[in-house]
């Protein structure tokens, strides 16, 4: 197996973990290397701040998902020691051939009852477990409440809106912020959301005049699409209530409520893929500061059937340091099983496992072949998303770039068939995510055949449908313009 | 199809949700924008349902008026999106290639380093140091490379300092990314661009440096001058030493200085004669032009002020010692007449005083300054003036050390030997010792100017500002070693001293090891009982351990009597230093010795002897067990 700061990394809760751990391993913290004869085990001591080292392993019984141990209270995990023992094996430090340890042992040995437990039961029953019989009683109370709550949902719009978005300041504010609250005891945590970031844009505009129009603007799309949510939402729950049927559903409705979906619920509603393999295009983080946590988000294609999707890794800012975070992925991702959101374009995926290896020359130059057949197509589709008023104002698309240039100042992409669209940042993903300037300080010219992956959007300045690249999608490579 | 009405109700319904839908009756501006989309409505179906549901909101009771307000906008919104435009006219000019290059770099190794660059806040500069250290090539990332150019203008300069030596390693590849986007009207940042392109691109840079001189401003501009002196531009740079004032004229002076030609050496010949100020110039050239102008010079300042005799004025004396520094390096005929001249008046040079009566001490400035000189201009006409000084005044030892560093510069390592060595008594003399003490002196000060490059082996004369370095003709000979650890005297003392955890080490020692060739057996064999000797005798623990560490040796057996020696109670921090330095370089066996003469010295601080006691057993017992030297932090944690 081979050892490589980017799987490292990957393995690090954040990046200051695996940087703390680089430091252990290079100041030379670590003795008595050793390791078991058939290689699925190493250990060692990592000289701590306590007068006993501690004793940190990492056993590679499953490759893909290294199983770190650590004498260590650190709530961290894997913590630094684990990942420094990590960089030591990337370092190829000589590791003595051992006996497996005992305890290890014990728990490997307690591990696969475990797995011979499960397997039992799947072949008695012939399903892994029972599922959890849903207590109906409280599922009707809870849609019931959730009712009441869309009610007083409604009243907040009608009031803000009569009272008009510019008075939303000072006591106001605060009312609004209590009432918001208030949803969130209704189940509705989705719509608590929306109200929290439309308070959030009216307070830009206290901040900054200037950047008026544009808050206000997206207050007013957030109130849109709040406003249909809850009518929506009234016919589906009271349709729900009527059948008693109290199980989630295939409808993007469940999560703009404020519900979570579990992966068995996913797979109870059909809405997973067998044997998918995905390529990562993009990564980026940024901080959604309605929800107060970091949003770590990938872009993902399937190499099978070139469906676009994307994967969350949402990181609450008060336990930033306890949720692993996830990184950029380069290999070819083979899964079992993927989970898919329920909804329209940009659909969220989750798996449970995955294994991973190196995407293949033949692979990678199937990639920009499975982009959209040209502009038009990609522009037909993207409006036909956003116009819904459910959908986010974006669509991630992968189209075939004909030729890249400027005009005056702004950066064009056209097809094959000589149509066009603006290449702009998109200007709710923030200054970190600028990276349109980044087409010219490309370092080689794009080979024939590439293609552009990134988000169309609206952009209202001009009303014009803008496309914000991500990456190019190349016959041999993916070129990143972020991360 | 002219959409404006559209979005003049857009704009119109934007604007009632901001100010208030109660107000809605009232709205004229909206009524007459709904006036204005009836045209549409009658044309397509859709904008008749947008027609329609605004006489709806506008005749609707206040109450329903918001929900009426918002299904109106998402209508309009909807078809605002479907009607939105694509694309755009015009000739596409294709885009430029970039200079950087793309490395499949994930997120978590690019953002600590461009957080660092482009951020403020401590750690930055360590940061970037370790990224360079770890991976050098991912600073060529087309993602990397615009934050490490924008970093140039980082308010911590340390950090921009920083980022210009890795850009400057990163070599020529970078020059197309620093012209792009650069301001001549900029400020620091892009005043470092331009002091990275001259020094990246050398002398092909003055086309580029012409181009965007006429737009430079303040930083730049001076920046752009100066870096036109590394070119043949001395018509361009006479102009600007005309035209320009301030700090910009005195970068054209700089420039200049760096010009040869007829026209270079009239202008410095009329500019001094008008005001020596900007001599100081002229340190970093050797021409000699600039040789012969200053020499000139020199001698009238020299004539002068020893025609006067007596008391020199502060001012007079920082005048003339500009001239002398801008001597430094020079060694056209003339120099070196004026050297012999000097030498020549040196007994009226002793007599001259400062303002308030004091000695001056000029003509041992001078016999530095000449040493300096010698040191920078390396071997040349200027060592065979030494050596010819030398030869005159045999009998004095102001003008040995310059023999001893022309010698080493230009003579066989043996010659050298045979003939200074015998001015390094190792056999204590009955009569004469002060004078035979600073021939001693003398010979020490010479090769105090010699260092051994630990990289390359190489034995170099050093000279400063600018750095200069000159390898010796031959390496040293060994058998100075020897002599050296059996020398009577162990002095200079001011030749040089190492002030280490509160030691101040002689400069004799120093100098024994900037020479010393640490692979070299014999050379160890020599220096180790040497220096356990002397550290024993010196109490100096701290840099005696250190250098015995250096030649793979250990002070083992003598560490308790230094420490004893010492006279002051050691802090144990600093003790926790040195075992770990020695554990690096010996056994673990070996260390916990040296750390049970630490405890049976018994001679730490009172304030750590409690804390001695437990750490030190504790750290032999770790030690005996095969386990690494412990971090400070667990004898910290050991203290209660």
């Amino acid at each position: 197996m081979e050892w490589t700061e980017q799987f490292i990394l990957l393995q690090a809760p954040n990046p200051a973990a695996a940087e703390n751990g680089r430091k252990l391993s290079g100041k030379g913290s670590f003795s008595a290397h050793r390791k078991t004869a058939d290689g699925t085990l190493y250990w060692a001591e990592c000289a701590g701040s306590g007068k006993n080292s501690y004793r940190v392993s990492i056993d590679l019984s499953q490759p893909d998902a290294p199983v770190c141990r650590c004498s260590c209270p650190s709530r961290q995990f894997p913590c630094k020691h684990a990942l420094g023992l990590m960089f030591e094996l990337a370092a190829k430090k000589p590791f003595e051939t051992a006996d497996l340890p005992r305890d290890i042992a014990d728990k490997r040995a307690r591990q696969a009852a475990r797995a011979v437990k499960k397997e039992a039961a799947v072949e008695e029953g012939g399903k892994p477990a029972k599922p959890k019989k849903p207590n109906a009683a409280a599922r009707k109370k809870k849609l019931s409440k959730q009712l009441e709550g869309l009610d007083m949902a409604q009243r907040m719009v009608d009031d803000l809106l009569c009272s008009g978005l510019g008075t939303l300041a000072g006591s106001s504010a605060q009312t609004f912020d209590k009432l918001a609250k208030d949803l969130g005891s209704c189940y509705l945590t989705g719509p608590q959301t929306t109200f929290t970031r439309i308070a959030l844009a009216v307070r830009a505009v206290q901040k900054d005049p200037a950047q008026a129009e544009a808050a206000y603007a997206e207050a007013l799309r957030l109130l849109v699409a709040l406003r249909s949510t809850i009518k929506k939402s009234r016919v589906f729950l009271e349709q729900k209530l009527e059948a008693g049927s109290y199980s989630p559903e295939d409808s993007a409705l469940f999560e703009a409520l404020g519900g979570v979906w579990k992966l068995d619920d996913l797979r109870a509603v059909g809405s997973f893929k067998e044997n998918a393999r995905l390529v990562q295009l993009s990564f980026d983080v940024s901080f959604d500061p309605a929800k107060k946590e970091q949003v770590e988000r990938g872009w993902w294609l399937d190499s099978g059937s070139g469906e676009l999707y994307q994967t969350l890794n949402l990181r609450p800012l008060k336990a930033l340091n306890y949720v692993k975070g996830e990184d950029s992925r380069f290999d070819l991702l083979e899964i079992p099983a993927l989970y898919v959101y329920p909804g329209e374009g940009n659909r969220r995926v989750r798996w449970e496992s995955a294994s991973t290896r190196p995407l293949l020359p033949q692979e990678q130059s199937v990639l920009p072949t499975l982009a959209q057949p040209g502009l038009a197509e990609a522009v037909k589709h993207t409006k036909g998303k956003i116009k819904n008023t459910l959908a986010p104002k974006f669509l991630a698309v992968l189209v075939p770039i004909g030729r890249l240039g400027k005009i005056g100042e702004e950066f064009v992409l056209e097809d094959s068939k000589g149509d066009r669209v603006l290449l702009r940042n998109r200007p709710e993903d923030g200054a970190d995510h600028a990276c349109v300037e980044r087409l010219a300080m490309l370092p080689a010219r794009l080979s024939a055949g590439s293609a552009l992956f990134g988000l169309m959007f609206y952009d209202g300045r001009d009303r014009a449908l803008c496309l914000h690249p991500y990456s190019i999608v190349t016959p041999k490579n993916v070129v990143r313009l972020l991360y | 199809m002219n959409l404006q009405p559209l979005f003049d109700v857009k704009e119109r319904l934007e604007y009632a949700a901001v100010a208030g839908v109660s107000l809605l009756g009232e709205d004229f501006r909206l009524q007459r924008a709904a006036e204005g989309l009836k045209p549409l409505a009658a044309a397509s179906p859709v904008f008749g349902k947008i027609d329609t549901g605004l006489a709806k909101l506008l005749s609707a009771p206040p109450d329903q008026r918001p929900g009426l307000l918002l299904d109106v906008l998402a209508l309009v919104d909807a078809v605002a999106y479907t009607q939105a435009k694509t694309g755009l006219d015009g000739e596409l000019e294709p885009l430029p290639t970039g200079s950087g290059r793309y490395y499949p770099i994930s997120y978590g190794q690019i953002q600590p380093l461009l957080t660092a660059l482009t951020t403020t806040g401590g750690g930055r500069v360590e940061a970037v140091k370790s990224a360079w250290d770890r991976c050098p090539d991912y600073f060529l990332d087309y993602r990397i490379l615009p934050a490490l150019i924008g970093a140039l203008g980082d308010s911590y300069s340390e950090m921009a300092e920083l980022c210009a030596a890795l850009l400057k390693k990163l070599g020529p590849s970078v020059v197309p990314m620093l012209k792009k986007g650069f301001d001549p009207a900029g400020k620091r940042e892009m005043a470092r661009r331009v002091e990275l392109i001259a020094a990246l691109e050398g002398e092909t840079a003055a086309p580029w440096l012409k181009e965007v001189l006429p737009q430079a401003k303040k930083d730049v501009r001076a920046a752009v001058i100066t870096a036109l002196g590394a070119g043949d531009e001395a018509a361009l740079l006479l102009d600007l030493a005309k035209s320009e004032r301030g700090k910009n004229r005195d970068a054209a002076l700089e420039a200049l200085a760096k010009q040869d030609g007829e026209a270079v050496a009239a202008f410095w010949s009329e500019e001094l004669a008008k005001n020596s100020a900007p001599v100081r110039f002229l340190n970093q050239t050797q021409a000699d032009w600039a040789s012969d102008l200053v020499a000139r010079g020199l001698w009238d300042a020299m004539a002068q002020t020893l025609d006067q005799g007596g008391r020199v004025s502060k001012d007079d004396y920082a005048r003339l010692w500009s001239w002398w520094t801008a001597a430094k390096g020079k060694f056209s005929p003339s120099m070196l007449d004026l050297w012999r001249w000097t030498d020549a008046r040196m007994a009226d040079i002793d007599k001259l005083q400062n303002h308030t009566g004091q000695p001056l001490r000029l003509g041992g400035q001078l016999t530095e300054l000449m040493l300096d000189s010698l040191c920078q201009a390396g071997p040349g006409t200027l060592c065979g003036l030494c050596l010819e000084l030398w030869e005159t005044h045999k009998k004095e030892a102001r003008w040995l050390s310059h023999a001893v560093v022309a010698s080493v510069l230009t003579r066989p390592a043996a010659d050298v030997y045979d003939t200074f060595s015998p001015y390094v008594p190792t056999i204590k003399p009955l009569l004469g010792i002060e004078e035979k003490k600073a021939f001693h002196n003398g010979v020490l000060k010479g090769l105090w100017r010699v260092t051994r490059d630990r990289d390359t082996g190489a034995y170099l004369v050093c000279g400063t500002w600018p750095a200069t370095q000159w390898p010796t003709a031959q390496p040293l000979d060994k058998r100075w070693f020897k002599r050296l650890t059996h020398a009577v005297w162990k002095t200079p003392e001011g030749g040089g001293s190492a002030y280490r955890y509160g030691e101040k080490v002689e400069g004799f020692d120093t100098i024994l090891m900037k020479l010393v060739d640490a692979s070299d057996p014999e050379i160890r064999r020599e220096l180790t009982p040497y220096l356990r000797q002397r550290m024993k005798v010196t109490g100096q623990y701290q840099t005696y351990s250190r250098w015995l560490f250096e030649l793979g040796g250990s002070p083992q057996g003598v560490f308790k009597d230094s420490i004893l020696k010492s006279g002051r109670p050691a802090y144990l921090y600093y003790i926790w230093e040195l075992l770990n330095d020695a554990a690096k370089s010996l056994t673990l066996n070996e260390t916990a010795n040296l750390c049970q003469e630490v405890l049976d010295a018994n001679y730490i601080r009172k304030e750590d002897a409690s804390m001695a006691l437990k750490v030190l057993p504790w750290t032999i017992q770790q030690l005996r067990a095969g386990r690494p030297f412990p971090e400070w932090n667990d004898w910290w944690n050991m203290r209660q």
